[in-house]
């Protein structure tokens, strides 16, 4: 092939621009921004085109070499193919499609169909290969890895081969090494890698389905576990029911004993009141009612004066008598003849006693005699005083007995009252607070319904408020159309009209809030209002009779008082009386014993016998007088004559103090003449208000009539008693009590009812098991909740996963697959092998001929300094040195001694690839020597231009160096031209 | 009573996915429930007294509700033949079983501590064991006790016979020992045929229809009976569709159409006029010219006839490799070199590696190297 003329219509910078080309080696000198890169452009695009797609124009030629003037890019290249003159003409569109690419015969005008990539019929192969061999735009290394159809080993290998290689090794290379990358990659993407991947997902599944099938049956242990357990605390809870269902029915039996009890003693003592009221019924229609004892105690009370007044009138006529006694002795003595007689005895005696010991014994005697009368009269009146006090002290004992029954009374009354006032109040506590909770309730139920129905209200008057805005918008809009347009517009005013009354009834429709709750609640908290007050007022009731229970019982605490000073003085004057009485006593003995031993003295005295004689004759005499003295005296409690005389004296004085008091004697006894009729009228008064309760009434004594009256009064005691009891009875009942005979039938039944418990619930105590059933239904609760939730989680353990089974079936299935998938990798791998090994066997073929070629090119471009080179099927290369035995790769060479090499080996391939018969296509090299020094630059020139001449082809050398054209035109290497010289530039 | 009769069937996994059947999985899931409808057929039919089914009814342990009241409800319907399960390493007794639930009175479940069903009108004791996890790595056959003073002793157990693994071992030991008549089996989904270990007869019935192509050839239940203290079973085959895997020889074929006609003509000379129902993963062997898209055209038309048909090429180019093997061509390199591999290797498995790569190869020659059913 020959290129005889390049036309450029438009690429570029070139506008109609021409160059012509001639055989041999030819030197086309531009400097810079000339255009020489952009010839070779063209050039290679009119053959080949680009498939360069996309806007950027560094790397797309079409955007590159746009004319600048903004005509369409073209030309034209004139040639010689196979002996025929062509002309080769392209119009460039967006793309080779777009691209309009003719062949014409010069000669003929016949048109040769040639594709849209012309280059592979005339150079026979496609621009990959075209670029690496004839087509030399930069210099440099190349390598297969950018021949992606791997068309130079294609070529090469076609070379060598008899076959109609469609694919080159490094296609098919690449298509096994897809194939076996879309099964087991490095990065782990091809299919088999997801198999195997979901293979270990699999049977990572498989474990976790295990560990849960494992959870799963713990589950089920637990579940079990909680449901027995459950069971039994449910046994027990039965039992604890039993037990206080049981314990329920023997306190209701209690109870109905209780009421038994109550009943058999409301009879007992509704009898005993029965009896009380008949005692209490006298003849002739008499009760004993409070009137009767108002008087009768009156009565009695009166009589008591009249008793005590009649006493003290006694007492006081006895003192009287007492004190007239005490003066007639003394009166008698000193007016008696035997006061004379007495005188003369005493004058006797007092004669005979001075010569005596008169003195003593007269002072003795006398003083024994006044002790021993004085002592009698002492001792006389302590014993009347102590039967008086006894007297009084068993009237008072009695009085008080009968007040202290009282008081026991109104203390056991007052003590029931009061439990019954705690009890209310207890009550009455307990209804406050149940009604304060209902209060509560009621009034947040209340407070909800109004929310709700203030929030209703809120929505219903927005939507009254809406619908009455569209309302009157219709009537106005329905008016004035209707007046305005037509007629039948009005129709919307109507419309309008209704939407008002709409809204009108979403006012008016109420929402009722149900308010039955609530009212239910108010109903509730008025009853319990009700029970309250009933409760306060009883409450009420119970504290006014406790009061007045107290006052009573404080008033007969306080009337018990004066009765208990009074024995209390009663003892302490019994206590003296009786000690005055011993004394007295002891007096006597102790005087009687002086008295003995002053007459033993008188008898043992000698020379006083006569006198002795005498004096006992007088002493005898003396005595008689001194007894009748010693009388006289005790009489008038004298001790001797001058205290007689002084008593006579007296005795006138004690005489008419005598007849003072006989005269208040007399008024003593008038005093106790009328005390005692008034006595017997107090008597007699007292007697016949208890005549008609006496059984003979005719008879009635005092005493019986006391004892009526105290027998009344007990009666009336127990008729209050009985009646406080039964009322007690009644109230504490609550209602009606049941007749004995119901409650013996109530009780039999329960009795019937009642079922043993459990022996070791038996013995508890009742809220003691309230507790413990609460217990065991709290921890039943919570096992159920705990049983439920573990059943729940067993429910759903396995939701969305798949069980060991269906895992298990999934991995065998996918391990299959894989299987095959490895199967397939395998005999994969066994056809790269095989290929790779076929490869080198054909490259054995044509290698060693590159090899050849290749080194021949470069010895001639080195000059001889590197005589052979190895090519490797992916292009890489080294060099041997001339005489050296060790190769070196092209990666240790220097940048120009590579330019060199890989310059050789394009050379070398465009020579073997050239069509036989054909000569070599033509050479394009894009300032090849650029790197070049001085020598090796003359060398290459030289070499081209030999190189050329002896295979007969094209080389088209395009420089911007001056110093290469220099050296082309000194050295006459060829052709050399100027670009800018043949042509204008745009 | 002098005789009993009885069916064994297990490994049905009522519930199945059957996932890699892709449309057809619905279809098939029935056609397992119908063999199991076979099965109570051939009860009602012949009067048997026993239906035993030692394992794997169900697919899972807790399967679809609305499955379980169907089978429940066949079952009940069954008058006079009594129902023995014992549940396998699939549908074994969990809490969620449908096994714990109510089942009619003629349907007996063997539970995991091992229990005996005793049909006094008919002389009979039947023994069993279930599992009650997927794995039952102890053997189970030692939890019965069989009294030997029955008439009729019959077992049913699913288990493995290797005598070790995780499926209740079984040993012949265990079973001759076990003092039973006939050992009903399940777990193995191919029949095993009829195996005697002294007295004691045993065989696995397989499964009545298979769910995959590891499960290919006919598939059946043992009908039997005891009389006179002497077993007699048979197997019968009741499956609907058979899973099979074929070769047909594709030699010097060259069309779409041919290739068609001749793997029908294959399958109906192999398994008669009913071929078509059963699953085919056809291979194709021998030399042709026939590409990926006409296989897959094929296999296309194949399935519209077969229920269902994968085809595997495993052809080469028709009489292309001894005159390859000759070029000095890459090609021509490559044939040589793997007929020489063929040769030289050792084991079928070797030499269909070989033919395999060399497949591969010639494929990377003329474009994309996939399989056409890739």
């Amino acid at each position: 092939m020959r290129i005889k003329r390049l036309e450029i219509g438009a690429f570029g910078k070139f506008r109609n621009y021409t160059l012509e080309l001639e055989d041999g080696f030819s030197l086309f000198y531009g400097e810079n921004e000339e255009g020489k890169s952009t010839v070779m452009e063209f050039v290679r695009m009119m053959f080949y085109g680009s498939s360069v797609r996309g806007g950027d124009a560094a790397t797309n030629p079409r955007k590159k070499y746009l004319p600048w003037d903004g005509a369409k890019m073209e030309g034209a290249i004139v040639l010689e193919w196979k002996g025929r003159q062509l002309r080769l003409q392209r119009s460039f569109g967006a793309s080779n499609a777009g691209d309009r690419v003719s062949l014409v015969d010069a000669v003929t005008g016949e048109t040769i169909p040639c594709g849209n990539e012309p280059g592979e019929m005339f150079f026979g192969m496609g621009a990959s290969a075209f670029e690496r061999s004839l087509f030399i735009g930069q210099l440099g290394s190349f390598s297969s890895s950018g021949d992606k159809e791997g068309e130079m080993n294609r070529l090469l290998t076609n070379l060598v081969s008899s076959g109609d290689e469609t694919a080159s090794y490094t296609l098919v290379e690449k298509r096994l090494q897809e194939a076996s990358n879309a099964l087991f990659s490095k990065r782990g993407v091809g299919s088999g890698d997801k198999l195997q991947a979901a293979v270990e997902a699999l049977e990572k599944e498989w474990q976790q389905a295990r560990d849960l099938e494992e959870t799963q049956r713990n589950l089920e242990k637990e579940i079990l576990s909680c449901r027995e357990e459950q069971a039994a605390l449910g046994k027990t809870y039965e039992t604890f029911q039993k037990s206080l269902k049981w314990k329920d029915k023997q306190k209701t039996l209690e109870e109905w004993k209780q009421k038994r009890e109550q009943v058999l003693r409301l009879e007992k003592e509704e009898k005993a009141g029965e009896a009380a009221r008949r005692f209490l019924q006298g003849r002739n229609g008499a009760l004993a009612d409070g009137d009767f004892f108002q008087k009768a105690q009156s009565a009695e009370k009166n009589w008591e004066v009249a008793e005590a007044v009649y006493e003290q009138a006694v007492r006081e006529e006895a003192a009287a008598w007492e004190g007239l006694q005490s003066i007639k002795p003394q009166q008698e003595s000193s007016v008696s003849p035997k006061g004379s007689s007495l005188q003369e005895a005493e004058e006797q005696g007092e004669r005979l006693s001075q010569a005596l010991e008169k003195a003593r014994q007269e002072k003795i005697l006398k003083n024994n005699a006044v002790r021993w009368g004085s002592l009698l009269l002492e001792k006389g009146k302590a014993e009347m005083e102590e039967f008086s006090c006894h007297q009084r002290l068993e009237r008072l004992s009695q009085q008080k007995e009968s007040k202290q029954k009282e008081v026991e009374l109104f203390q056991g009354k007052w003590e029931a009252l009061e439990r019954e006032k705690e009890d209310r109040e207890r009550c009455l506590e307990d209804i406050r607070i149940s009604c304060e909770k209902k209060e509560e309730t009621r009034a947040a139920l209340e407070k909800e319904r109004k929310e709700a129905a203030e929030k209703d209200w809120e929505s219903r008057k927005k939507k009254a408020a809406v619908w009455s805005l569209f309302g009157l918008l219709l009537v106005v809009s329905g008016g004035i159309a209707g007046w305005a347009v037509h007629p039948a517009l009005w129709a919307l005013a109507a419309l309008g009209v209704f939407s008002v009354g709409i809204a009108v009834m979403t006012v008016k429709r109420r929402k009722t809030f149900s308010e039955e709750e609530e009212q239910k609640l108010h109903r509730d908290i008025i009853e319990l209002k009700g029970t309250t007050e009933t409760f306060r007022q009883d409450l009420t009731e119970l504290r006014r009779r406790l009061s007045e229970t107290e006052e009573a019982l404080k008033e007969k605490k306080e009337e018990m008082e004066p009765l208990q000073q009074q024995e209390e003085t009663l003892n302490r004057n019994l206590y003296t009386i009786e000690a005055r009485k011993a004394a007295a006593e002891i007096s006597l003995g102790q005087l009687q014993q002086e008295l003995s031993q002053e007459e033993k003295k008188l008898g043992e005295e000698n020379d006083l016998d006569v006198l002795r004689l005498l004096q006992q004759q007088k002493q005898q005499e003396w005595e008689m007088l001194q007894e009748q003295l010693t009388g006289l005296l005790q009489q008038q409690g004298c001790s001797s004559m001058e205290e007689l005389r002084r008593l006579c004296r007296e005795s006138e004085a004690k005489n008419r103090e005598t007849e003072a008091s006989q005269r208040e004697y007399k008024k003593a006894t008038e005093a106790r003449g009328r005390a005692a009729e008034a006595l017997e009228s107090a008597k007699e008064a007292f007697l016949r208000q208890i005549r008609p309760f006496a059984p003979s009434p005719e008879t009635l004594e005092e005493g019986e009539a006391r004892k009526i009256f105290a027998s009344l009064e007990d009666a009336r005691r127990r008729k209050e008693e009985t009646e406080s009891v039964c009322e007690a009875i009644r109230q504490s009942a609550g209602r009606e009590l049941p007749s004995l005979a119901d409650v013996e039938a109530a009780m039999e039944k329960l009795q019937q009812e009642m079922e043993m418990p459990h022996e070791n619930v038996w013995a508890e105590d009742p809220e003691k098991l309230r507790r413990e059933g609460e217990q065991l239904l709290e921890q039943q609760r919570k096992l159920g909740e705990a049983a439920a939730a573990k059943e729940q989680a067993l429910q759903h353990l396995f939701d969305g996963r798949k069980t060991v089974s269906q895992l298990e079936r999934e991995i065998q299935e996918k391990k299959e697959l894989l299987e095959e998938s490895k199967a397939r990798w395998a005999a994969l791998q066994m056809t790269q092998e095989t290929m790779s090994q076929a490869f080198r066997e054909l490259q054995s073929g044509y290698g060693p001929m590159l090899n050849q070629g290749a080194a021949e090119i470069l010895s001639a471009l080195t000059g001889g300094k590197y005589t052979g080179m190895l090519v490797d099927r992916s292009f890489g290369l080294s060099v041997l040195e001339n005489g050296g035995s060790l190769s070196r790769e092209w990666k240790y060479l220097s940048s120009g001694t590579v330019d060199q090499a890989y310059f050789a080996l394009r050379l070398a391939i465009s020579r073997l690839l050239a069509s036989p018969g054909e000569g070599e296509a033509p050479i394009f090299l894009d300032d090849v020597f650029a790197q070049y020094d001085e020598n090796r630059t003359r060398r290459g020139l030289a070499f081209l231009q030999q190189y050329a001449r002896e295979q007969n082809c094209q080389i088209f050398l395009f420089t911007c160096h001056k110093h290469i054209l220099r050296m082309a035109e000194e050295e006459k290497s060829g052709r050399i031209c100027r670009l800018l010289k043949e042509k204008s530039l745009v | 009573m002098d005789t009993i009769r009885f069916l064994h069937a297990s490994d049905l996994h009522l519930g199945a996915e059957c996932s890699a059947l892709g449309s057809l999985a619905g279809q098939r899931r029935e056609e397992l429930y119908r063999a199991l409808e076979t099965c109570v057929g051939i009860c009602r039919k012949e009067s048997l007294d026993f239906f035993l089914i030692p394992g794997d009814v169900f697919d899972t342990d807790a399967p679809d509700e609305s499955l379980v009241r169907r089978v429940k409800a066949l079952f009940a319907s069954l008058e006079g033949t009594e129902v023995l399960i014992a549940p396998g390493n699939h549908d074994y007794i969990s809490a969620r079983s449908p096994y714990l639930g109510e089942w009619s009175s003629n349907v007996h479940i063997f539970l995991p501590e091992g229990s005996v069903f005793r049909f006094p009108e008919k002389e009979t004791a039947i023994y069993g064991v279930g599992f009650s996890a997927s794995y039952e790595k102890e053997p189970l056959l030692g939890r019965i006790s069989v009294d030997p003073q029955d008439k009729f002793r019959l077992g049913v157990l699913h288990g493995d016979l290797t005598g070790t693994g995780a499926y209740n071992p079984i040993t012949e030991a265990d079973l001759r020992e076990s003092g039973l008549q006939y050992v009903a089996l399940g777990h193995i989904h191919q029949h095993s045929g009829f195996l005697q270990a002294e007295n004691t007869l045993y065989a696995y019935s397989g499964c009545p229809e298979g769910s995959g192509f590891d499960e290919t050839g006919p598939r059946g239940v043992c009908v039997g009976c005891v009389e006179k203290g002497k077993v007699r079973v048979e197997f019968r085959t009741i499956c609907r569709r058979m899973y099979l895997r074929e070769t047909v020889d594709v030699t010097g074929i060259s069309g779409v159409e041919e290739l068609e006609k001749a793997v029908k003509e294959t399958l109906r000379e192999r398994f008669g006029e009913t071929f078509s129902q059963h699953f085919y993963k056809v291979l194709l062997r021998g030399e042709c010219r026939l590409t990926g898209e006409d296989l897959q055209a094929a296999q296309l038309r194949l399935g519209e006839t077969l229920h269902f048909c994968q085809l595997r090429d495993e052809t080469l180019p028709q009489g292309h490799l001894q005159q390859l093997a000759q070029e000095t061509s890459l090609k021509g390199i490559f044939v040589r070199q793997m007929l020489e591999k063929e040769k030289l290797a050792g084991t079928e498995k070797e030499k269909q590696l070989c033919r395999q790569a060399l497949r591969l190869g010639l494929k990377a020659f003329e474009g994309g190297v996939t399989d056409f059913a890739d």
